[in-house]
């Protein structure tokens, strides 16, 4: 199952006396969830457990709608059955009935970032993050595709690949008007912007 | 309350998270929240939260995942209203 999924959080964006309220956690985390922080060595904000959860969900959301077109976005449905710390980065697993995903979140002090594989084996996934000026939708959206488009033309040079939508919404590479089999992935909040693809 | 009113409410209620004001203006049943209003996904669920204190309902998750255009908000929050 080749496809890519990834999500970013931008730190200085959220809210986070209102991520502390149960009726916003609940609404994102499962109670098992909620267990895996109390046990989660070293600990962490809380705030930021909370978005770590939430940027792994959508990045598996991602990753699976490209398989089930018609899935709808339900943080508490996708949940995550495996959290490790890491030493650049927390491994894991997420599921969604009975689809596993592994993930591999880093956390800076500025934004947590997200990406999801079917495996736990993340050497043909690539991704980019980057800082932007404004965190106008229009120039996150030209500056994520800028970069990925960057990554990718430095990587295979002379293909002059361009992006498109595909008809469900998500974004495709293009060489000439052949669509290519390579998964890739985008995302923006505040000032940060990202992406990921899978190689093979 | 009618769907009208609701409607005209919740834009009160979408504003703060988008930059689209023209949209904003003609909302409408078909409107998308993340396609059309361009509202970021990380803030579907302070939309949730602040209809639910602005209406005093609770959404459920169930409800919650309907939620996707604007004309299944106003559909959702009607329901919880007339049925509380």
């Amino acid at each position: 199952m080749l496809g890519t999924g990834n999500d970013i959080v931008a730190l200085g964006a959220i809210n986070v006396e209102r991520t502390r309220q149960a009726n916003f956690y609940s609404k994102i985390l499962s109670l098992s969830e909620q267990q895996l922080y109390k046990e989660l060595q070293p600990p962490m904000p809380f705030e930021n457990f909370v978005w770590l959860a939430w940027s792994i969900k959508e990045s598996a959301y991602k990753f699976l709608k490209r398989f089930m077109p018609d899935l709808v976005f339900s943080p508490t449905k996708i949940y995550i059955t495996k959290l490790e710390p890491g030493l650049d980065a927390y491994t894991g697993i997420v599921q969604f009935n009975a689809h596993q995903l592994y993930f591999r979140t880093s956390i800076d002090q500025d934004y947590i970032f997200s990406v999801v594989n079917f495996s736990d084996d993340f050497t043909h996934t690539r991704w980019g993050i980057s800082r932007i000026d404004s965190s106008d939708h229009t120039h996150q959206s030209s500056e994520v595709r800028k970069l990925l488009l960057c990554d990718l033309n430095d990587l295979q040079p002379g293909n002059n690949f361009t992006l498109d939508k595909s008809p469900h919404g998500w974004p495709v590479v293009m060489k000439g008007k052949q669509e290519l089999p390579m998964p890739v992935s985008l995302a923006h909040h505040g000032h940060y912007v990202a992406y990921s693809f899978q190689i093979k | 309350m009618t769907r009208e009113e609701i409607l005209n409410e919740l834009k009160n209620v979408v504003a703060p998270y988008t930059t689209n004001k023209e949209l904003l203006a003609g909302l409408n049943d078909q409107t998308d929240l993340i396609a059309d209003l361009k509202i970021n996904s990380a803030n579907l669920v302070d939309i949730i939260i602040d209809a639910e204190a602005k209406y005093n309902i609770e959404i459920d998750y169930d409800s919650a995942d309907k939620m996707i255009n604007v004309g299944s908000c106003v559909d959702v929050i009607y329901d919880k209203i007339n049925n509380k």
